[in-house]
């Protein structure tokens, strides 16, 4: 066990890129020292262009996180950060980690290597503790590099924002290791392992600003069979089986101030209710529910008076007569949206009647959809409570 | 004692074989000469031993220690000189022995020894050197901490003679010492000189296992003669051949009767000779 803690390859390989380490410690201090510098020059014709939108196109490509390029932060981030840095030396780092074992292999000098009382799980593990020095260097060389020039032109810069940048680019930096080192033992060509390994690491920087400008996602009326399949493709869809419908959650939305309510007559319209709540939540909305408080036992209602007065918006779903929306319109003061449900006995004429009451209520303030369209009510009351 | 044990000990490439059912047993003490031409196995089951390629099927022990669980324990004490030498080129030769004597984390007590009679620049770096130095390098980095094991393949290729002779001396003096040396090869004249048994394989198999000695003497000699008569009417075993007026034959053990056959004939010239190892290299290699 002892001889596993002497790093004896590790130490080597440190020393092995001793050279390498340097070279691109220096060229990174360089490239950093080089587009600070060049800010205040570009800082007009980039204000300009920033007036003109065109960085918009620009944001929709490398990721909503990019800041306006105008100001040095922005600038920085897009210039230096998420093209050199991320990109350039990610595959720089892949490049030499994709080469380190595959190199030992192909120049056959594994052999010798394997001759010594070492495991090969022990040479993987060393050569790759070996590489995270020089990862480290090039990192804080270059962020180092970047205070030196901030304070030089006179920017303004948080360089505890900048430190924990760096510091939070370590893992990324050790990921790419990672599978730079993976490769480089499946491929016994140093070559072929390098070059498959930028092949995914822009593979994958592009799916990732892609998969950024993607929204949430939501699906209605779908059934566990469809559910089973779109798991498959993306293994964080929830599915709510009382609204039949399908969530993907990307972003997280600002919540909005005001609070949506829900109400129904009876138990049966609760799906229909169900996919109204999902629609308005994942819309950002704060959502409230009170089910089965119908006319059919009014005083169930004024056990939610203060709801209703506190709603900013309230939908009612109700079959049958559907005379509850009426009831609510005439109570609350906010917009009502109203949606007839099919549920009751035939001359309800699968929701018509409902429907045909609602839309000639006496109260005022109130919407009517189509019959259970419960994610059009949700959708417009989303609309509603900005 | 036996270093190595190994018992139907197999390896296949997919379908094509590289070794099979292999087995044989190394003494301590001893130089063992693996035998064979190119292809034949050799650098298969050496690569197979050290743990380097996983047996289809069989077992091997060096040391007691099985191969397949314990061979970083087992590599303590077994050094291994690769046929196809590559050395890390950027590193000079006394960096790249630091770099190993680091790796095997003992003293190293044959170093100067080796240093004096192989000796290499070792301010050089590698990629400088020329076969012979990486050969050599080879050899001290193998014996520098007194391994109880060297497994060699091939190792005196690319060495000069003087250089060969002094590492047979160097071999024979290790095992004065109680080490244990295993050689492969193709040179006869090599195992001839300095190995104890030898085992010789071919197409994957060992077809021979034997004491260095008993083999030649086993083999018996082979006999010579020039007669008055016309060589035709001598009667002699069936692979008689007959060259330039010489009779030549080979005798297993019965050479007693032979002489005495002779004495029927007019002899102008005899030579009895020891079978040498080539000799019997071709027979195996030729015969069946």
């Amino acid at each position: 066990m002892n001889d596993i803690f002497r790093f004896r390859i590790a130490f080597q390989t440190i020393m092995d890129y001793k050279k390498t380490t340097l070279i691109l410690t220096l060229l990174f201090m360089a490239m950093a020292v080089l587009y600070c510098g060049m800010f205040p020059a570009f800082k007009e014709p980039l204000e300009e262009m920033a007036d003109s939108g065109i960085f918009e196109s620009f944001s929709s490509f490398f990721g909503p996180s990019t800041f306006d390029m105008a100001t040095y932060v922005g600038f920085l981030n897009l210039e230096l950060y998420q093209i050199f840095w991320i990109v350039i030396l990610g595959i720089i780092i892949g490049f030499v980690a994709a080469s380190l074992i595959s190199k030992e292999i192909e120049g056959k000098t594994i052999d010798i290597l394997m001759s010594n009382p070492v495991s090969r799980k022990q040479i993987v593990f060393e050569k790759f503790i070996g590489l995270i020095p020089m990862t480290l260097i090039i990192n804080f060389g270059t962020m180092l590099a970047v205070m030196g020039i901030t304070v030089l032109i006179g920017e303004e810069l948080s360089f505890g924002n900048l430190f924990l940048t760096h510091v939070a680019s370590i893992p990324y930096f050790l990921s790419i290791l990672g599978i730079g080192m993976l490769l480089s033992v499946i491929i016994d060509e140093k070559m072929k392992a390098s070059i498959i390994f930028i092949a995914l690491l822009m593979g994958m920087y592009f799916i990732e600003t892609m998969s950024k400008r993607n929204h949430s996602i939501l699906a209605t009326k779908a059934d566990k069979k469809i559910f089973t399949a779109v798991k498959k493709m993306h293994t964080k869809a929830e599915y709510n089986e009382l609204a039949k419908t399908i969530v993907i959650r990307k972003e997280k939305l600002k919540p909005k101030k005001g609070m949506i309510l829900v109400i129904t007559a009876g138990t049966s319209d609760i799906p229909v209710a169900e996919e109204a709540v999902v629609t308005a939540e994942i819309m950002g909305n704060k959502v409230e529910k009170a089910y089965d408080v119908g006319v059919a036992g009014v005083h169930r209602l004024f056990d939610i008076k203060d709801k209703i007065f506190d709603a900013n918006v309230i939908i009612v779903v109700a079959g049958m007569e559907g005379a509850l929306a009426s009831i609510v319109g005439g109570l609350a003061s906010r917009p009502v949206i109203a949606v007839p449900t099919s549920v009751g006995y035939g001359a309800s004429f699968k929701g018509i009647a409902p429907l045909l009451t609602m839309m000639n209520s006496c109260a005022e303030g109130i919407v009517v959809v189509n019959i259970d369209n419960g994610f059009g009510a949700g959708y417009f009351a989303s609309l509603i409570n900005r | 004692m036996n270093v190595i044990e190994t018992s139907n000990l197999t390896k296949y490439y997919g379908k094509i074989k590289g070794v099979e059912d292999l087995t044989l047993s190394v003494k301590k003490g001893e130089i063992f000469g693996f035998l064979g031409p190119n292809g034949a196995g050799k650098t298969t089951t050496i690569r197979t031993l050290l743990g380097y390629l996983h047996p289809t099927r069989g077992s091997a022990t060096i040391f007691g220690r099985n191969i397949e669980d314990e061979i970083v324990d087992i590599k303590r004490e077994v050094a291994y000189i690769p046929g196809d030498l590559n050395i890390y080129g950027h590193l000079t030769g006394k960096e790249f022995l630091d770099y190993f004597a680091a790796l095997r984390n003992r003293e190293m007590t044959l170093l100067e020894e080796l240093l004096k009679n192989f000796n290499v620049p070792l301010e050089r770096k590698l990629k400088g050197y020329s076969k012979g130095m990486k050969q050599k390098i080879g050899i001290i980095q193998a014996f520098m901490d007194d391994p109880e094991m060297v497994i060699m393949d091939e190792p005196t290729s690319g060495l000069d003679p003087l250089l060969q002779q002094k590492f047979y001396d160097f071999l024979i003096k290790q095992k004065k010492r109680g080490r244990t040396m295993f050689l492969s090869s193709h040179i006869l004249s090599e195992v001839d000189r300095v190995c104890d048994r030898v085992g010789i394989i071919k197409d994957g198999n060992l077809i021979a296992l034997e004491d260095v000695e008993t083999l030649k003497s086993k083999r018996g000699k082979i006999i010579r003669l020039k007669i008055k008569e016309k060589p035709e009417t001598f009667k002699g075993p069936k692979d008689t051949k007959i060259k330039d007026g010489w009779i030549q034959f080979i005798v297993m053990d019965d050479i007693d009767s032979w002489i005495k056959k002779f004495s029927k004939y007019i002899i102008q010239d005899l030579v009895i000779e020891d079978f040498s190892l080539e000799d019997i290299f071709i027979h195996y290699y030729e015969g069946e």
